[in-house]
């Protein structure tokens, strides 16, 4: 966190500092950038890393956090609590990454499969591992890959899953349960 | 493809391999416990199984870091008004957010930015004497849709219609309708004039009262 912050309107930082996510919701709602900036620093890391795993390229990931919180920033205003704040950050976030994904050339799926191949020159064995792991998740389709990297990697619940992909639990089950198997065997291979 | 067909493999045991990678990837009871707790099939698997999750697991424990000045090229857009290109909006249902007027032409179309409108409208208030339009925009109040610039205006675009929100301040002692009348009608006349879009409304918020030394 910067030491420096810039005082936007009205509140100090020290009293935003220890404001619930809810008031800072309210105050951004009608247009306070100080509250909204004090949001953005709460979850851009969430934002951030769930935009690496679907993405799997940190520039592309930069540019989709980026275009995650302009929405946010845009949208607030109707925000209603409905659903939790992260839960709908989720939400923008995995929409953003899956339009990132719809557009992407067909070319540049067969580099990600390649770039994939390629890590066997990678000296650290654990490195490798990992770096298998999230190119094996890469290689999942846009449906499949949205459920698992929710589940596997930010722990949230089927129903929570659902929620953020504007699904039933039973469509996310199937979905989860076929990028598993596709995973399973994918690394096998490898691990 | 060939994944498929693996994973409706069944081990030589007659067990799914799908159940197992459930299994594991849940950190489930397995469902046929006394069966798998002898069966070397199972068990081989379940043991491969366990090392590839946990793979994955480190993966789901790792924290990458977002890049050190992101907020801050965020807020810097924000103050700009560089936000993502419409057509590459997710859900648009979320962001129903236009930001240009469309006014179809013989030959083609003209779009004008809701920030023109904006400025045009603002220009226009001015011209309304003794009335002021607020510096910034009242935090009391929702910051509607079409809110594009820092001071009391706002402004929503949908095709060839417009609707143009004021927040202003009057002189004391002045008449609410006959000034905001006056308001009115100079804005809509100056924004159909110029820009060929058709005014639907004009909202005017009288938030503030001020002394007006001239009267």
């Amino acid at each position: 966190m910067p030491a420096v912050r810039r005082p936007e309107r009205g509140v100090p930082p020290a009293m935003v500092l220890h404001t619930s996510d809810r008031n800072l919701i309210a105050a951004a709602q009608v247009g306070d950038l100080l509250a909204f900036e004090e949001l953005a620093r709460r979850h851009e890391t969430l934002v951030y890393r769930v935009a690496l795993r679907m993405l799997n390229r940190p520039a592309d990931a930069e540019d989709a956090t980026q275009d995650v919180l302009l929405l946010a920033w845009q949208a607030l205003p109707r925000f209603r609590s409905e659903s939790s704040f992260p839960t709908w950050l989720y939400r923008l976030t995995t929409n953003r990454c899956l339009n990132v994904l719809r557009s992407r050339h067909p070319s540049e799926a067969l580099a990600e499969e390649l770039a994939g191949n390629q890590m066997t020159d990678l000296e650290v064995e654990h490195a490798l591992r990992l770096e298998v792991v999230k190119a094996a998740v890469a290689r999942l389709t846009a449906e499949q890959r949205a459920p698992f990297v929710l589940r596997e990697f930010e722990g949230l619940s089927y129903a929570e899953i659902a929620e953020v992909l504007e699904t039933t639990v039973p469509a996310i089950k199937s979905r989860l349960h076929r990028a598993r198997g596709e995973l399973a065997s994918a690394l096998s291979e490898w691990i | 493809m060939t994944h498929q067909v693996t994973m409706r493999h069944r081990l030589e045991c007659g067990t799914e391999l799908a159940v197992l990678v459930e299994q594991v990837a849940e950190a489930g009871e397995p469902e046929d416990p006394r069966h798998q707790a002898g069966c070397a099939y199972c068990q081989t698997t379940l043991v491969r199984l366990e090392q590839v999750w946990g793979v994955v697991r480190e993966v789901a424990r790792e924290e990458p870091a977002p890049p050190f000045s992101l907020v801050e090229t965020v807020l810097l857009r924000v103050r700009r008004g560089l936000f993502p290109a419409v057509s590459t909006l997710p859900l648009e249902q979320v962001v129903p957010r236009l930001v240009h007027a469309l006014l179809a032409a013989e030959r083609g179309t003209t779009r004008i930015a809701d920030a023109v409108v904006a400025d045009i409208a603002r220009a226009a208030a001015r011209r309304v004497p003794r009335t002021r339009l607020l510096g910034r925009w009242n935090r009391q109040l929702a910051r509607p849709a079409g809110w594009v610039s820092g001071d009391g205006i706002a402004v929503e675009v949908a095709g060839a219609s417009v609707r143009i929100t004021l927040q202003l301040a009057l002189p004391y002692g002045a008449s609410v309708p006959e000034t905001t009348a006056a308001m009115r009608e100079t804005v809509i006349a100056d924004v159909e004039a110029l820009t060929g879009l058709r005014v639907t409304a004009v909202d005017l918020s009288v938030d503030d009262v001020f002394r007006d030394e001239g009267a």
